[in-house]
């Protein structure tokens, strides 16, 4: 009996004697062992790009959508209301909850992973060149993620690793760009000509300066950095337009940064665009995949000048174009389109079958093309032809003529700012949204926008107010969660 | 249709066994059915007699014992006894189970006694954490469950079968789909998280949802601080214990056979638009949003074709479906040991095409007493699950809304021969082809056992160390075959995907107990201490493309095409270290006091923050002992004064969030390739500690008229302090998730009240049961500065619901709708300083109201709406018994609650000329039906009609009749006294449901996650079955 007992007992201080027992770590890198090789910077810079492949990021519904802001296009799928309403120019507030709210959020995670691999990457031991990538690389992401935010919602909060409260409130329009033009000069003293496809090189890094300082009116440095591009000797136009936008050509040398795309995996921009019912029931084709998001008016097609090329390569017309697709060619049928026009500029790729929702398209978020028209805006602006203006500006012509050229059009000798805007139109058409933002740093959205008829009832007449609707209003959720320390843009509902 | 002749084959086959069954069992006791076995010596020596009940029903198996010797006799079927008496004078003893035992001085000759029943059952011993108690003895809220309850009605699993059997327990179906999870809340939210019970099964600590029911002897339920603070950090949303059967000591081998099959069928069938209908729906909107005749989209509704009705989806997505139900136990035991031995196998078809669960459960149980006063005994389990799900909820793929939304002159196949589908209009899948495809499975197998060993030292302390083990191992698979002409996501390509988890934990507890009574003091004590250790590891295998054959056999990754996904896999782990002590006293069965203590140490937390200790006291008073209350005791027999105080805690939070961490974030394409990717994705907080619930409840135990009735009643007030929440941060952080942080308090405050009324007319026994509990749930502060709410739910993007100071968890956060602008005057009259509040409006549009008075109508006027949780919820069940008929009925309920109707949008708000709407958009505002409550009909809503208003919410409120069973047993004497049991019953399953609400089942549960404390946000949720199941109870 006894041994029974201290059997029990023995028992009772056995289950309660390892000190250990309570210590469990986690079975992935805390902080603690991280940022020690330059393979985890690698992995590190990795998470900056994936944000961008997401959904609604680049080359996603919010890049896709924000064209419908311009006289360009309008939102096909009705499932939208509050994004629609701010297209519009209509919305009081930003309670769009998906493309608004998730593109805003994954573009801050490419700030804020990108800020990391800048923070930590400085003390890892590693190859001089690589680390210098490596930086170039973070600096260029982290200033994309705070460019395409700037350009849609004005000053921003500064991600700063060391001061959370920093998130919480909104720097001033100046300052945030002042940050932008800061972090994208430095990656132009790290990259190199070279570079992978799905990363920037330099050519990318000088290119978005150009862009930059363009948003900033620096015009004199705008040129200069986009002449660099030019000067480099490492890009070129691609011979064909429509190549540009297939699988073969997606890394080709006008492409100054694309994002990655693998076949079944994010980024889905071809799918996005893609019509549905494409043959309204007389060929074959997988119904329901097309998520046609955005649509071209009608009045876009016929901006067209004639001979465009890229008339062909960006839009479609019913009963009237004939257009390829899972391998039936034949005249566009589209009967549920609203307009009569469709977006096919990311069509290649289902051509010849349909491939699924990930077509494995890189996406052209900043080409060659855009920087040549970068200079010569800068141009014409330094030279006494800025918006507005109806002088033709000679020293313009040369690289303004590549673009033109190439699209079948004939060259101009002394291009008007008008002309400009023709070309950066059509050029750059379902490419991001740079047709509105172009237009509002121009001062030309109101006469523009406010001039227009409506279009069915899917574009209605729209009035655009400078003051208030140069900037969207600030995603709600953002404002909320700061609990009204983050404030809201003028002339939309407050906190101000 | 398969399953008819299935169903054919079962019945029959059924039939046919139970027919022969019985009839054997006629022969084979025939010559037994007029002697009486109990026949002993002649009457001239001893007494006879008749045993009846009170009401003068003899009582059969009645054992009559001479007192002081070893003579015995037992009551025969008439109630009749003869025993011998060694002397002329001696007292007889009368004893059975469920009645008081009776003594009486006989003499030779006649004693007829009648005996009266025991119903109040305070002696019955009930289990309670680390032990028993009596239930007389108890002095916190705990609600205990039998067997026979849990088993009436035939359900999937035990959570299930838990619904409206004990007062302020709310089983909250999150889905009608077989196999599917269900939440229990006992007394209502107290946390911004995971709000579950903890599971006790044999003394383990676990889950219950693969446990078959067949196999519980008894469910209790620690509802107060007082009786769940031996659990500790996790008992603070109440303790389920559950206790499964044994084999008894003494008893020689039984067979027990239950077998049952059924039919279900939806409750109610959902209907849609037909085309003609649809077709004036749409055209009247084209008109309201003046779409130029000559656009396309009219084209469509001119062509008589599409004007002509192809299918009802609901028709071809819904089946009559089979369930069937096996268990086979043998128990028995020796001297010194017991075993029992079980099987049951459950097939339960769901009523959506294709949907099946199948559970396969193995259990054993023995005890030994290998030595005098030392047991050994164990409990294993062995159990495999499988599911075949549907895609049910969900923006696009779900097959209840593609139902409602797919047009109907759309047929099902264009050329069934050779598989083509009718394609839909727009995004929704064709529903038939979308279950026919996707094949989505999920495979569990589970092991559970624990072998312990007890000694009783001079029977007043017990020793005991128990060491229990739990593995998991599960495989989830998808395929998604091709379907031409299916629609989205299913036309292209096929793909695969698998996962594999396994996980397991061991728990080892040991206690030693204590239990002494001298005179009219009883003392008892508990002292014991646990470890506990789980590991989690999971591998996700991606998705894998194009194979060239769709064989089942060959869904493996080595058969597929191509494979661009990116395999993840991780681990998980945890450990808790546990002492803990109770005392108890009792004077004179009258003064009743218990004091309970909990540490426990936890991994989860930092190790400054990783103890928590808990502790708890209770107090009862057994007024009607004292000597006052005679003069009551003919109306009260019995009548208990109980009051508790305690502590308690709650750790549901993942694993290491006090660690920052570098994680995986998917595979960005780097130079053509997958490259992987990790970041810091979430912020943590070394400061974590335990949320804590305080709670004071106070309870009475009463029995009235010679205790045909009683009454439990108990007030509670639990204080949530230090709740751990994620408070949802800004984006420009840039981490997915936020860290957990203690903050703010709930409380829950509300009552638990248990009736039953027990009579007998002649020969008819019944009792009527009736629970009913109520729960105020209010959230009263943050406790970090500057936030006062969480949006905590949405529905396609927009939220739904928050979480915000000075309101319940859970309540719908919406626009008001005051209703539909009649005129257009109305509108122009609807102004703030001169201005319109609503300018987009026209007459037929929703007027919804400038709640902060700034006229717009923006995000700032939506308000708390109304709760998705009860106010009040309730069962009635009714028990009846009339010779060898019983019957046995449940009915549940819920008051107060409100549903968000998902499917209004689209349903009644028109989202795109695509899709088709329900019948519910016939009564749109037009210029002569002036509708107040569906707006005119327009795609273009410039009004924005379609923001979620509190025209979405609607009563959740129904009464449900859960199952009403019909039985008869057989006559031992038409049978066979060597069967002990032949009962057939026929069980009709929510037979009846009364609801306002429209959705497609009032039992809507929470969406995804149970942590956002909404329950009532309908998405398209899978309707609970109506069932028809015959069965046969056979025991022998």
């Amino acid at each position: 009996m006894k041994q029974i007992i201290s059997i029990f007992m023995v028992l009772f201080v056995l289950a309660s004697c390892n000190k250990d027992f309570l210590n469990k770590q986690p079975h992935e890198f805390t902080d603690a062992v991280f940022w020690q090789t330059a393979d985890q910077a690698e992995s590190a810079l990795a998470g900056a790009y994936t944000p961008l492949q997401s959904e609604e990021a680049l080359g996603g519904e919010e890049w896709s959508a924000i064209s419908t802001f311009s006289d360009d296009s309008y939102l096909q799928d009705d499932g939208y209301p509050d994004f629609i309403a701010m297209s519009q120019f209509r919305a009081t507030q930003n309670n769009e909850g998906d493309f608004s709210h998730n593109s805003y959020t994954e573009y801050y995670q490419t700030i804020k992973r990108a800020t990391d691999v800048l923070n930590y990457t400085p003390s890892i031991k590693m190859d001089d060149a690589q680390k210098k990538r490596i930086l170039g690389e973070a600096n260029f992401l982290k200033t994309w993620g705070y460019y395409e935010l700037a350009r849609r919602y004005g000053g921003l909060p500064i991600y700063d690793s060391k001061n959370p409260a920093a998130a919480l409130v909104r720097k001033t329009e100046a300052e945030t760009w002042a940050v932008i033009e800061k972090s994208i000069k430095e990656a132009t003293t790290q990259l190199a000509w070279e570079h992978q496809e799905g990363r920037p090189g330099l050519g990318a890094a000088w290119g978005l300066l150009a862009k930059v300082y363009a948003y900033e009116k620096k015009w004199a440095e705008a040129k200069t950095a986009a002449e660099t591009v030019i000067n480099s000797g490492k890009h070129t136009l691609t011979s064909s337009y429509e190549d540009i936008f297939t699988i073969d050509h997606e890394h080709d040398s006008e492409i100054l940064f694309g994002l990655g795309a693998r076949l079944d995996e994010y980024p889905i921009t071809p799918v996005l665009m893609l019509p549905n019912n494409v043959w309204g029931g007389t060929h074959p084709e997988p119904m329901g995949e097309g998520w046609r998001l955005v649509s071209p008016t009608n009045a876009f097609y016929a901006a067209y000048q004639d001979g465009d090329l890229r008339k062909s390569a960006t839009v479609a017309k019913r009963g009237v174009d004939i257009i390829t697709y899972n391998g039936s060619t034949d005249v566009l049928v589209a009967p549920n389109n609203k307009s009569e026009v469709v977006c096919v500029k990311y069509n290649s790729p289902y051509k010849e079958r349909y491939v699924g929702w990930a077509a494995g398209l890189n996406v052209p978020a900043l080409r060659y093309a855009d920087v040549l028209l970068i200079e010569t805006e800068a141009i014409m602006n330094l030279n006494g032809g800025g918006p507005g203006k109806t002088v033709g500006v000679s020293a313009a012509a040369v690289h303004f003529n590549k673009v033109r050229q190439r699209a079948g059009l004939p060259a101009i000798a002394a291009p008007t700012f008008a002309d400009l805007m023709y070309e950066r139109r059509m050029e750059l058409a379902f490419e991001g949204g740079d047709r509105h933002f172009d237009l509002v740093r121009w001062g030309l959205a109101s006469s523009i926008y406010n001039s227009l008829p409506a279009e069915g009832s899917y574009k209605p007449a729209r009035t655009y107010v400078d003051a208030t609707h140069k900037l969207l209003p600030y995603p709600q959720k953002q404002i909320e969660n700061s609990n009204g320390t983050i404030k809201q843009n003028p002339g939309y509902l407050g906190p101000h | 249709m398969k399953w008819k002749s299935i169903f054919k084959k079962q019945a029959v086959l059924l039939l046919i066994v139970s027919t022969a069954m019985i009839y054997t069992s006629v022969y084979a006791g025939n010559g037994s059915i007029l002697t009486n076995p109990n026949n002993v010596n002649s009457l001239a020596d001893g007494v006879t007699g008749k045993v009846t009940d009170a009401y003068g029903i003899a009582l059969a198996g009645v054992t009559v014992t001479v007192k002081g010797t070893s003579m015995k006799a037992v009551s025969g079927s008439d109630g009749t006894y003869s025993i011998a008496l060694a002397t002329k004078n001696a007292r007889l003893v009368f004893s059975m189970v469920g009645f008081y035992t009776t003594e009486k001085q006989a003499s030779l000759g006649v004693l007829n006694i009648s005996m009266t029943e025991d119903v109040k059952k305070l002696d019955e011993v009930i289990v309670i954490g680390y032990g028993t108690q009596k239930k007389g003895d108890l002095t916190g809220a705990v609600a205990t469950v039998s067997s026979e309850k849990l088993n009436q009605g035939i359900n999937q699993s035990t959570a299930h079968a838990l619904q409206g059997q004990a007062a302020g327990v709310t089983v909250i179906q999150n889905s009608g789909e077989p196999g599917a999870g269900v939440e229990i809340r006992i007394r209502g939210a107290g946390s911004i998280n995971d709000n579950s019970p903890l599971y006790v099964v044999d003394g383990m600590i676990g889950g219950i949802g693969s446990l078959n029911p067949a196999d519980i002897e008894s469910l209790t339920v620690l509802k107060d601080a007082a009786s769940a603070a031996i659990y500790g950090a996790r008992g603070a949303n109440g303790v389920v214990i559950v206790t499964t059967k044994k084999g008894k000591r003494n008893q020689k081998a039984s067979v027990s056979y239950n077998s049952s099959l059924g039919n279900q069928s939806v409750w109610k069938m959902p209907s849609s638009l037909d085309a003609a209908q649809r077709n004036m729906i749409h055209k009247e909107a084209l008109t309201n949003d003046a779409v130029p005749t000559t656009e396309t989209i009219w084209k469509y509704y001119n062509d008589p074709a599409n004007g002509a009705t192809k299918t009802d989806w609901f028709k071809e997505v819904f089946q009559s479906a089979l369930i069937a139900n096996h268990n086979v136990s043998v128990q028995g035991g020796g001297e010194k040991s017991n075993y029992l031995f079980s099987l049951g196998y459950m097939d339960n078809n769901g009523i959506v095409l294709g949907t099946n669960y199948k559970r396969y459960n193995v259990r054993f149980n023995s005890q030994q007493e290998i030595m005098d006063n030392l047991t050994f005994g164990e409990n294993f389990s062995i159990v495999q699950s499988n599911t075949k799900s549907a895609e049910i909820r969900g923006g696009y793929d779900g097959v209840l809304s593609a139902a409602l939304f797919n047009m109907r002159n759309t047929p099902v196949w264009v050329d069934q021969a050779n598989k083509i589908y009718g394609t839909p209009t727009g995004d929704f899948p064709n529903p038939v082809a979308s279950l026919n495809a996707r094949d989505n499975r999920g495979i569990g197998n589970e092991v559970n056992g624990n072998i312990y060993l007890e000694y009783k030292l001079h029977n007043l302390i017990t020793f005991k160390t128990d060491l229990g083990y739990n593995s998991f191992n599960g495989k989830n698979t998808g395929f998604q075959a091709v379907a031409i002409g299916g629609g989205r996501g299913l036309e292209n390509k096929n793909s695969y995907s698998e996962s594999r988890s396994n996980s397991s934990t061991w728990i080892w507890n040991n206690t030693a107990t204590i239990d002494k009574r001298i005179g009219n003091h009883h003392v008892s004590g508990l002292a014991g201490m646990s470890a506990e250790s789980s590991l989690w590891e999971g591998l996700n295998g991606g998705t894998a493309f194009d194979f060239s054959n769709e064989s089942p056999a060959l869904r493996y990754y080595n058969n597929a095409g191509s494979f661009p996904g990116h395999v993840s896999g991780g681990a998980d782990d945890n450990t808790l270290q546990s002492y803990f002590g109770r005392v108890g006293y009792e004077y004179a069965d009258k003064y009743l006091l218990a004091a309970n203590f909990r540490a426990d140490g936890s991994s989860k937390f930092g190790p400054d923050n990783r103890w928590g200790y808990f502790p708890s006291v209770s107090g009862g008073w057994r007024i009607s002992k004292e000597k006052f209350f005679d003069a009551l005791s003919n109306f009260a027999s019995d009548f208990k004064l109980r009051a508790s105080w305690g502590q308690l805690g709650n750790d549901k939070i993942p694993n290491y969030q006090y660690y920052t961490t570098v994680s995986g974030v998917g595979s960005p394409t780097l130079d053509g390739n997958a490259f992987t990717a990790v970041a810091q994705n979430r912020l943590s907080n070394p400061d974590i500690k335990w949320e804590v619930t305080t709670q004071t409840d106070i309870g009475i135990d009463a029995s009235f008229l010679n205790d045909r009735f009683t009454l439990t009643a108990d007030y509670f007030n639990k204080l949530t302090t230090d709740i751990l929440v994620q408070v949802p941060l800004v984006a420009s952080l840039g981490v997915g998730s936020a860290p957990y942080r203690n903050a703010g308090d709930v409380s829950n405050k509300g009552f638990d009240l248990g009736l039953t009324y027990r009579n007998r007319k002649h020969e008819f026994k019944y009792s009527v049961t009736a629970n009913i509990a109520s729960v105020t749930n209010k959230l009263n502060s943050f406790g970090i500065a500057g936030s006062s709410d969480i949006f905590s739910a949405n529905y396609k993007n927009t939220d739904v619901g928050r979480i915000a100071e000075g309101e319940p968890l859970g309540h719908f956060f919406v626009y008001n709708a005051l209703g539909i602008f009649q005129t257009q005057a109305e509108v122009d009259a609807y102004t703030k300083s001169g201005s319109k509040i609503q300018p987009d409006a026209v007459a037929g549009d929703v007027k919804f109201e400038d709640r902060n008075g700034d006229g717009v109508i923006s995000a700032s006027d939506r308000f708390n709406a109304g709760n998705s949780f009860p106010t009040l919820t309730g069962s009635l069940s009714l028990n009846g018994e009339y010779k060898g008929f019983d019957i046995n009925m449940l009915l549940v309920g819920s008051q107060g609650n409100k549903i968000f109707n998902g499917l209004k949008l689209g349903g009644v708000f028109m989202q795109g000329s695509s899709y088709n709407n329900s019948p519910e958009i016939l009564d749109r505002w037009t210029t002569t039906n002036h509708s107040n409550t569906v707006p005119r009909v327009t795609i273009n809503d410039p009004n924005n009609n379609k923001r979620y208003s509190t025209l979405y919410l609607e009563d959740g409120s129904y009464a449900r009749l859960k199952y009403l069973t019909i039985g008869y047993t057989f006559d031992k004497k038409v049978v066979s006294e060597k069967i002990s049991k032949l009962r057939v019953y026929l069980t009709m399953q929510n037979l009846i449901t009364i609801t306002k609400y429209t959705g497609y089942d009032p039992e809507v549960g929470a969406e995804g996650s149970f942590s956002n404390n909404l329950y009532g946000l309908d998405k398209g949720t899978y309707p609970i079955a109506k069932a028809f199941i015959f069965g046969v109870n056979f025991n022998f």
